[in-house]
């Protein structure tokens, strides 16, 4: 039986995520240990980015993909990847728990690249490096946007602000926040178009 | 798909709809201006394509994220719910199946669910055969999957035409659900699961969330809790979920 069990997960882990998705849909309990085993370290790692502690961060992954499981969150392929996917779920869940939790008032900006420094590398799969590396590339991606650029962005996606709330917040005109949301998102576009594919892999060179 | 900005015909395109589609790809409007930029965004193609553009900007945003192991205990707890329900759909399927001697004899008995069957096909009609005959094992394995009880679910609000069915295994159990008005956008439905309590009456507790197919049909798992309920109610809640009910139930199983 675990010999069977073996296979079928190897034979799950040979397939690409599109189609590991279907065998979730069917409720195959292995084929969504091979999805958690792929994206549940890049969830748990976006949520304890957005609620800044390790049980919320458990939480909301552990809420996130019990809601993939029971289908209450509809994978659909014309939106992007699983892994995007996955992540919107995640990251949904993360505000809606910042928001339960803190009153409305999410919590700001936290230290990634302290964080980062601080933890020493890992040993891990090619893939967990080229994560690591793609990583640090996107940082420095955003970190190349001008200050009141990317803050705005990570507010709204971090932070789960809106861009009234944003614009309240950094004492701002309204358009000023939507304008500099749209000239960061703009740069970022052309730089990962320029480097790295939309799910966050680098471009085969 | 350009990698270029898409910027045809821009000049008579509102400035405006151009910082919107960024801070909607954001998520970052207001819940107005969001029904407000989709309604345009219908009708549009220049945002619509400037969106499909921008959104990879968006996706790669987790991706800039310090990367954290996750603690092994995370996956473990998943694991053993997911095993838990796999093994619980598995069983209702096996039942539905009609794997076992036996059933079509009782097939008569209990067939007032009668408004579910359309939508829910032979699931619902099986499950509450099961329930007939007190204790019924759906699943020889033993493992846990017996539909101890069944209890039917009811609408709340007058003139609502939903309706739904509980199966309880044990202390978990699956509410399968028809004619639930479909939800809003950034709504979803949730589960509830309100205890015996003491005298003072019991504590509400949040279940599962989950959305409806075409027909308002769902099938949600109650994970745990069902072994000391008084009932089981469904109510809408935004997305994600809420810790405590927004609102009135829309429909409620009772226990007992």
């Amino acid at each position: 039986m675990a010999d069977g069990s073996n296979a079928t997960t190897a034979r799950l882990e040979r397939l690409a995520d599109e189609e590991l998705m279907a065998h979730v849909d069917r409720k195959q309990a292995l084929a969504f240990e091979v999805l958690y085993d792929r994206h549940g370290g890049a969830a748990y790692s976006l949520a304890y980015r957005i609620v800044g502690d390790g049980g919320g961060a458990e939480d909301v992954a552990q809420e996130a993909f019990l809601s993939i499981w029971r289908s209450n969150a509809r994978y659909d392929r014309a939106r992007g990847s699983v892994r995007s996917w996955v992540l919107s779920v995640v990251r949904n869940r993360a505000i809606d728990a910042l928001r339960r939790g803190g009153g409305g008032a999410p919590k700001l900006d936290h230290d990634d690249d302290g964080v980062l420094e601080s933890r020493p590398a890992e040993e891990g799969t090619e893939d967990e490096a080229i994560r690591r590396e793609t990583s640090r590339e996107l940082r420095g991606a955003l970190a190349c946007l001008p200050a009141d650029q990317s803050q705005v962005i990570k507010l709204a996606y971090f932070g789960g602000f809106s861009h009234s709330e944003i614009a309240e917040m950094l004492s701002m005109p309204l358009g000023t926040v939507k304008g500099r949301m749209r000239l960061g998102l703009e740069k970022v576009r052309v730089q990962i178009a320029e480097s790295i594919t939309p799910d966050g892999a680098l471009k085969a060179t | 798909v350009s990698e270029n900005t898409p910027d045809s015909s821009h000049d008579e395109h509102s400035a405006r709809w151009d910082d919107d589609v960024a801070a909607y790809a954001l998520d970052a409007l207001s819940a107005v201006e969001i029904e407000r930029f989709e309604a345009h965004l219908a009708d549009c193609p220049i945002c619509t394509e400037r969106l499909r553009w921008l959104e990879p900007a968006v996706d790669v945003l987790p991706a800039t994220v310090p990367p954290r192991r996750p603690p092994p205990a995370l996956r473990s707890r998943l694991m053993d719910v997911v095993n838990r329900e796999a093994e619980m759909i598995e069983a209702s399927e096996a039942s539905d199946r009609g794997d076992h001697p036996g059933v079509s004899a009782r097939r008569s008995s209990r067939l007032r669910w009668v408004s579910l069957r359309p939508v829910l096909a032979g699931v619902g009609v099986a499950l509450v055969l099961a329930a007939g005959v007190a204790g019924y094992a759906i699943n020889d394995s033993g493992s846990g999957g017996t539909v101890d009880r069944t209890f039917e679910a009811t609408a709340d609000q007058s003139g609502s035409p939903a309706s739904g069915m509980l199966e309880v295994v044990g202390d978990a159990g699956m509410l399968h659900v028809a004619n639930l008005p479909a939800t809003r956008r950034g709504e979803v439905y949730q589960a509830w699961v309100e205890d015996e309590g003491g005298p003072g009456g019991g504590s509400v507790h949040p279940s599962s969330v989950f959305v409806v197919a075409d027909g308002g049909v769902g099938d949600v798992a109650i994970p745990h809790g069902l072994s000391d309920a008084r009932k089981v109610m469904v109510t809408r809640e935004p997305k994600g979920g809420s810790k405590l009910p927004s609102e009135n139930p829309v429909l409620t199983a009772e226990i007992g």
